[in-house]
C-alpha cells in the first residue's frame, strides 16, 4: 500500500498540494499589499533597515533609517510580523517619522487590485508552475528512473520555494517558515541530484553533510523564530542564502568532476549540459540577488534574474528525457558567442542610451541592466526564429526545398522494393519531376551498360553527347556538378563502386526551376543509391544466370546418375544372366559330352582290347577327358554353381566353403540361424547372397592374411542377414571410403550397389589390426 | 526277369548312349527315354517302370524335386539320381527326398547295372563323397593339432605326396603346385584328397598344420 503510494500516488498528491498551495497564496497575495519594509529594534525604537523600491512602503515615502512609531495604531513591539520577522507587512496605517525630522507622518496602505499588480505578481508564480510542470512531465514520461524521481522532487521544492517568495514577503501565514524550509532543502536536494546523476558518486559527500547540517539548523531556527523565542531573522536569511550557494557550488563541483572524464563517456556530455543549465539559471540570481542580500547591498533586477532560473528545469528535462544530446561543446560555443555579442551590444546600447540622455548617470547598475536586456533580446530573438522556422516548416511554405528532401527519402525507401531497374528510373523521374535520367555503368567484367529514361530514351544524339562528357570527366574528382545550360542534362553525378565507374545524368525539371546547390547532396545520395541498385541488379542477373546453369547441370548430372545407376544394375543383371546361361550351356553341352566320352572310354579300358599301344593311348585319352571334365566342372561352378539353383543358398555356401578349404589353407566357419538347409528364396536374392559371401571370403583370403573366416547367415523376419568376418589385419575405413570411389575396392562397391538395388544395405566395418566385417541385409520377400 | 528302366534325361545323345550301353546288358530293359519331368510323370502314371534313372538337371526343373512326385504316383518305383559332379549336397538332398541311389554320370556301365540290381534288391547306393563339410564347429584358434609322428608319415606317404605337402606348406596355390609337378590341377586335387584321407582330416589347413617338417 505504502509502496504503491510511493510509486505513483505520492507524485499526484504532491502535485495537487503544490497547485492548491500556489493558487491559494497567489490569490491571497492579490488581497494583501506588499509594503516591503524591513525593521530592526534598536534599543526600543524601530528603525527601517531596508525598503524595497517595489513595495508600497517605499512608494509612500518610507526610506531606510526612518523610525516607525505605530503600526495600525499599535506599538511595533506588539505587531505580529515586525515582532517575529522584523517585517512591516499586513499593516493598514503606519506612523513614522523621517530620520532627519521629528514630524510624524501617517500613511495608509491601500490594496489596489489592478492588472499591473496581477501582472507583476504572476511571472514568479508562473515560473514556479513551470518548474513543477517540467518536473511532473519528466516523471510522467519516465516514471521508473531513479534520477527522474529525484528531479521531480528537486523541481517540486524549487517550485514551492519560488511560489512562496511573494507570500513570504507579504508575511502570509506559514509562508515565511515554509519558504525557509523548502529553500534550504533545495540545496540538499540539488547536491543529492547532481551527485546521483549523471555519475554514481557517493551521495554522502562533504557538501551533502554541510547542507544537511545547515538545513537542520535552519529548520530549528525557523521554528524558534516562528514561535517568537529568538529574533535572528537576518542571520536566518543569510544562512539560508549561504546554504543555497554552498549547495550550488557543490553541485557545480560534482558536475565538474564528471566533466573531467574522458571524452567518449556519454555522462560527460550530459553533465556539461546540466552544468550549463545550472550556471545560466543561478548566475544572475547569485549575482543580483543572493550576494547583495548577504553583503547588505542594494538588490536590483530581481524579477529578471528569476527568469533565468527557468534554464534549470529545461536543461535537466532535456538531458533526462532525450537519449541523444547535441554536442555540448557546440552548445557552449553558441552560448559564449551570443553572450559576447550581447556584451558588446550592451556596451553600444548603453553608450547610445547615455548619449540620448535616457540614462542620466553611467553606473554598473544601469550597465548590467542593459546587458541583461540585451541577453534577453538575444534569447527572444533565437526563440522567435526557431518558432517561426518551425511554423513555416509545419505549414510548408518552402515546399520545393522540403519536398525534394522528402521525395528523395521516399524514393530511397521505395527503391529497394522496385525490382525492375526500369521502374527505378521511372519512379525517380516521376518523383523528382525531371525530364530524364541517363546512367552509364562501366565494369571490367560486364562491359559498358547504358540506361536512359525520359527524354534521353529515344534521343541517341543526346546520349552520345552525355557519354562523351562522361568519358571526358571520368578521371576527375567525384563531385556532383551542374552542367552548362546548353547541355541536355542539368546535373552530373560521377560515382565509383568496387570495380565499376558510373555516371548519372539528371535532366531538367519540368517546372524549369533550376536545381539549387543545396539540393546537390540529396541528388548525390540518390545517384549513389541508383547506381548501387543497378550494379546489384547486374550482379543478381549474373548470379541468376549462373544458378540456372548450375541447376540445369545438376539436373543433368542427376539424370545421368540415375541412368548410370540403371545401367549398372542392368549390367550386373546381364552379367549374372550370361553367367547363368553360359553355365547351363556348358553343363548341358560340353560337360555331358565329356562325361559320355569318359564312360565310353572306361568300357574300352575295361575290355582290354588291342595291344599295349592302344591301351596306353586309351588311358591317356581318358586322363585328358577327366581333366577336361574337371576343368569344365570348375568353370561351370565358377560361373554359377548349379547347386545354388538346384539346392539353395546353404548347400551352395557349404559346397563353396568346402571347395575353398580344399584349395586354400584356411578355415571357414559357417553359422546359420533361423534358416534351414532347404530354405529357398527368390533367385536374384540367392545369387546376390551367394556372390556377397563369395566376394567376402575371397577378399579376406586375398587381403586380410587371416586363416579363419566366419560366415554367418541369419534369417530374421523378412530379412536375410549375411556376415563375413575375419580377424586379419583390416584396413582404415577412411581409405576404404576413398577405395570405394577409386579402383582398389571396386568389387565391394559393385557388391554394395547390387545389394542396394535389391533394397538391402551393406556395411563395411574395419580398423587397422581389428579384422574386417562385411555385413549385408537383404529383404527376402 | 529284366529290370524295366526309364531314363529321364534332357541331354539327348547322352540318353541315347545310355540306352545303347544298356542294350548290351541282358538284365536291363530300357522301356523309354523321356526328356523332361512332365513326360516322366506321364509315363510313370501310365506304365510304372521298375527303376527311374533320373538326371538331376532337366529342361523343366531339377530331378530332386521330381523324386517326391514320382513316388506319390508310384510308390514302389525305385529312383536313382544321376549327377554330373561329385557333390555332397546332392547326395544329402536326394537321401532326404527318398531317392534310392545317386550315381555320377560317367560311372562305368557295369557299375550302373550293379547299382540298379542292388537297388532292385532293396538296397541303396550313394557314392562316397570324398569330404563332408565339418559337422562340428571347430575353433581353430583353440584347438591343438597334434603333429603327426615322422615315422608314420614316412610309412603312409609316397615321395610324391611328401613333395606335394612340402609345396603346400610353402603356401603355394594348387595351380602353382600343379605346374611345378607337371600334372593337371585335377590330378593334383585328387592327390591332395588322398593325402587328406591318409591324414584323416577334412581340410588343407589341418593337413598343413599337422605337417611336422617346417622349412625355413
Amino acid at each position: 500500500m505504502w509502496n504503491k503510494l510511493i510509486n505513483r500516488q505520492i507524485y499526484y498528491i504532491a502535485s495537487i498540494f503544490f497547485i492548491v498551495l500556489g493558487l491559494v497564496y497567489f490569490i491571497a497575495c492579490l488581497e494583501h499589499p506588499y509594503i516591503g519594509t524591513d525593521l530592526k529594534n534598536n534599543r526600543g525604537s524601530w528603525l527601517v533597515t531596508g525598503s524595497d523600491p517595489h513595495g508600497a512602503g517605499y512608494q509612500s515615502g518610507i526610506r531606510v533609517g526612518d523610525q516607525i512609531l505605530k503600526i495600525d495604531g499599535m506599538d511595533p513591539e506588539k505587531f505580529n510580523s515586525s515582532q517575529k520577522w522584523g517585517l512591516l507587512e499586513r499593516a493598514r496605517t503606519i506612523d513614522f517619522c523621517k530620520a532627519d525630522s521629528l514630524a510624524v507622518q501617517q500613511i495608509t496602505i491601500e490594496n489596489r487590485l489592478d492588472w499591473i499588480k496581477v501582472l507583476s505578481d504572476a511571472p514568479l508564480v508562473i515560473l514556479g508552475f513551470v518548474f513543477w510542470f517540467v518536473g511532473f512531465i519528466t516523471w510522467y514520461k519516465r516514471p521508473f528512473l531513479k534520477e527522474v524521481r529525484l528531479l521531480f522532487w528537486l523541481l517540486w521544492l524549487f517550485a514551492l520555494a519560488i511560489v512562496l517568495a511573494h507570500p513570504s514577503g507579504r508575511y502570509l501565514p506559514l509562508a515565511k517558515e515554509l519558504e525557509y524550509i523548502t529553500f534550504s532543502l533545495v540545496a540538499v536536494m540539488l547536491i543529492v541530484f547532481t551527485s546521483s546523476f549523471p555519475l554514481n558518486s557517493r551521495t554522502t559527500s562533504t557538501g551533502f553533510k554541510i547542507t544537511a547540517v545547515c538545513f537542520t539548523i535552519i529548520i530549528m531556527l525557523t521554528i524558534l523564530q516562528s514561535l517568537g523565542f529568538i529574533h535572528l531573522q537576518d542571520v536566518l536569511r543569510k544562512l539560508a542564502l549561504s546554504n543555497m550557494i554552498i549547495g550550488i557550488l557543490f553541485s557545480v563541483w560534482n558536475l565538474c568532476k564528471v566533466l573531467a572524464l574522458p571524452k567518449d563517456r556519454p555522462e560527460k556530455n550530459e553533465a556539461a549540459i546540466v552544468f550549463l543549465g545550472i550556471i545560466i539559471g543561478f548566475m544572475p540570481n547569485i549575482l543580483y540577488v543572493a550576494l547583495p542580500q548577504i553583503f547588505n547591498l542594494q538588490q536590483f533586477l530581481t524579477e529578471v534574474s528569476y527568469l533565468f532560473l527557468s534554464a534549470i528545469p529545461f536543461s535537466l528535462y532535456y538531458v533526462i528525457i532525450n537519449k541523444y544530446l547535441p554536442d555540448s561543446r557546440r552548445v557552449y560555443k553558441t552560448i559564449i558567442t551570443n553572450f559576447l555579442a550581447a556584451f558588446i551590444l550592451s556596451i553600444i546600447v548603453h553608450y547610445f542610451l547615455y548619449l540620448g540622455k535616457i540614462i542620466k548617470i553611467v553606473s554598473a547598475e544601469s550597465y548590467l541592466a542593459t546587458f541583461v536586456l540585451c541577453l534577453l533580446f538575444f534569447v527572444c530573438f533565437y526563440l522567435l526564429r526557431l518558432i517561426i522556422s518551425k511554423l513555416l516548416e509545419r505549414f510548408s511554405f518552402f515546399q520545393t526545398n522540403i519536398s525534394l528532401k522528402h521525395r528523395v527519402t521516399e524514393l530511397n525507401n521505395s527503391i529497394t522494393s522496385l525490382i525492375c531497374e526500369d521502374h527505378i528510373f521511372e519512379e525517380a523521374i516521376k518523383k523528382l519531376g525531371i525530364d530524364g535520367v541517363f546512367i552509364i555503368v562501366e565494369n571490367a567484367q560486364t562491359g559498358c551498360l547504358r540506361k536512359a529514361v525520359g527524354r534521353f530514351r529515344k534521343n541517341h544524339q543526346e546520349q552520345s553527347e552525355l557519354e562523351a562528357y562522361f568519358r571526358r570527366n571520368q578521371k576527375q574528382d567525384l563531385e556532383a556538378r551542374f552542367l552548362s545550360d546548353n547541355c541536355p542534362a542539368e546535373i552530373f553525378v560521377p560515382f565509383v563502386s568496387d570495380n565499376s565507374t558510373c555516371g548519372i545524368f539528371f535532366g531538367h525539371r519540368y517546372s524549369h526551376i533550376k536545381f539549387e546547390k543545396s539540393e546537390l547532396p540529396f541528388l548525390t545520395l540518390l545517384a549513389g543509391q541508383l547506381a548501387y541498385e543497378v550494379l546489384m541488379l547486374l550482379v543478381i542477373g549474373d548470379l541468376t544466370k549462373e544458378i540456372n546453369n548450375l541447376t540445369l547441370t545438376s539436373w543433368c548430372s542427376r539424370r545421368r546418375n540415375w541412368e548410370l545407376q540403371g545401367i549398372t544394375n542392368s549390367l550386373i543383371r546381364m552379367i549374372e544372366q550370361d553367367r547363368g546361361s553360359l553355365s547351363k550351356e556348358l553343363l548341358d553341352g560340353p560337360v555331358h559330352s565329356a562325361l559320355d566320352i569318359s564312360r565310353l572310354l572306361k568300357i574300352l579300358e575295361k575290355e582290354n582290347l588291342g595291344d599295349d599301344t592302344t591301351q596306353q593311348v586309351v588311358s591317356r585319352i581318358r586322363n585328358q577327358i577327366n581333366d577336361l571334365n574337371y576343368d569344365l566342372n570348375q568353370t561351370v561352378h565358377n560361373l554359377r554353381p548349379p547347386v545354388l539353383s538346384d539346392l539353395g543358398l546353404i548347400p551352395a555356401i557349404q559346397s563353396l566353403s568346402q571347395d575353398i578349404m580344399l584349395r586354400e589353407p584356411n578355415f571357414i566357419i559357417l553359422e546359420t540361424e533361423g534358416i534351414e538347409l532347404n530354405d529357398r528364396f527368390a533367385e536374384d536374392v540367392e545369387i546376390a547372397a551367394y556372390r556377397f559371401i563369395q566376394k567376402g571370403i575371397f577378399n579376406s583370403l586375398r587381403y586380410s592374411g587371416s586363416k579363419k573366416q566366419t560366415v554367418r547367415i541369419k534369417l530374421s523376419g523378412e530379412k536375410l542377414e549375411l556376415t563375413v568376418k575375419d580377424n586379419g589385419q583390416g584396413f582404415d575405413p577412411d581409405q576404404l571410403e576413398k577405395g570405394l570411389l577409386g579402383g582398389a575396392h571396386y568389387g565391394l562397391a559393385i557388391m554394395k550397389e547390387r545389394i542396394e538395388s535389391l533394397g538391402g544395405q551393406m556395411l563395411i566395418s574395419s580398423g587397422f589390426q581389428r579384422g574386417t566385417t562385411l555385413k549385408a541385409t537383404i529383404p527376402v520377400y | 526277369m529284366n529290370v524295366k528302366v526309364l531314363i529321364v534325361d534332357s541331354h539327348g545323345s547322352f540318353a541315347e548312349n545310355t540306352k545303347f550301353l544298356f542294350s548290351m546288358e541282358p538284365q536291363i530293359e530300357t522301356v523309354e527315354i523321356v526328356k523332361n519331368g512332365g513326360e516322366c510323370l506321364d509315363f510313370v502314371r501310365q506304365s510304372p517302370p521298375d527303376v527311374v534313372l533320373l538326371d538331376i538337371h532337366l529342361n523343366d526343373g531339377n530331378g530332386i524335386s521330381l523324386i517326391e512326385q514320382i513316388q506319390r504316383i508310384a510308390p514302389t518305383v525305385k529312383i536313382i539320381l544321376m549327377t554330373e559332379c561329385n557333390q555332397e549336397g546332392y547326395v544329402i538332398a536326394a537321401k532326404n527326398k527318398g531317392a534310392d541311389g545317386v550315381i555320377i554320370k560317367d560311372l562305368h556301365i557295369r557299375e550302373v547295372v550293379q547299382v540298379i540290381l542292388k537297388v532292385m534288391d532293396g538296397g541303396t547306393y550313394f557314392y562316397q563323397s570324398p569330404l563332408a563339410f565339418p559337422k562340428n564347429q571347430i575353433d581353430i584358434d583353440d584347438i591343438h593339432f597334434p603333429v603327426k609322428p615322422v615315422e608314420i608319415l614316412e610309412k603312409i606317404l609316397t615321395p610324391e605326396e611328401k613333395e606335394i605337402m612340402r609345396l603346400l606348406t610353402k603356401r603355394l596355390s594348387n595351380k602353382q603346385i600343379a605346374s611345378i609337378l607337371g600334372v593337371s590341377t585335377r590330378v593334383l586335387s585328387e592327390r591332395i584328397n588322398i593325402i587328406l584321407l591318409k591324414f584323416g582330416v577334412n581340410t588343407k589347413l589341418e593337413a598343413v598344420l599337422t605337417w611336422p617338417f617346417v622349412e625355413p
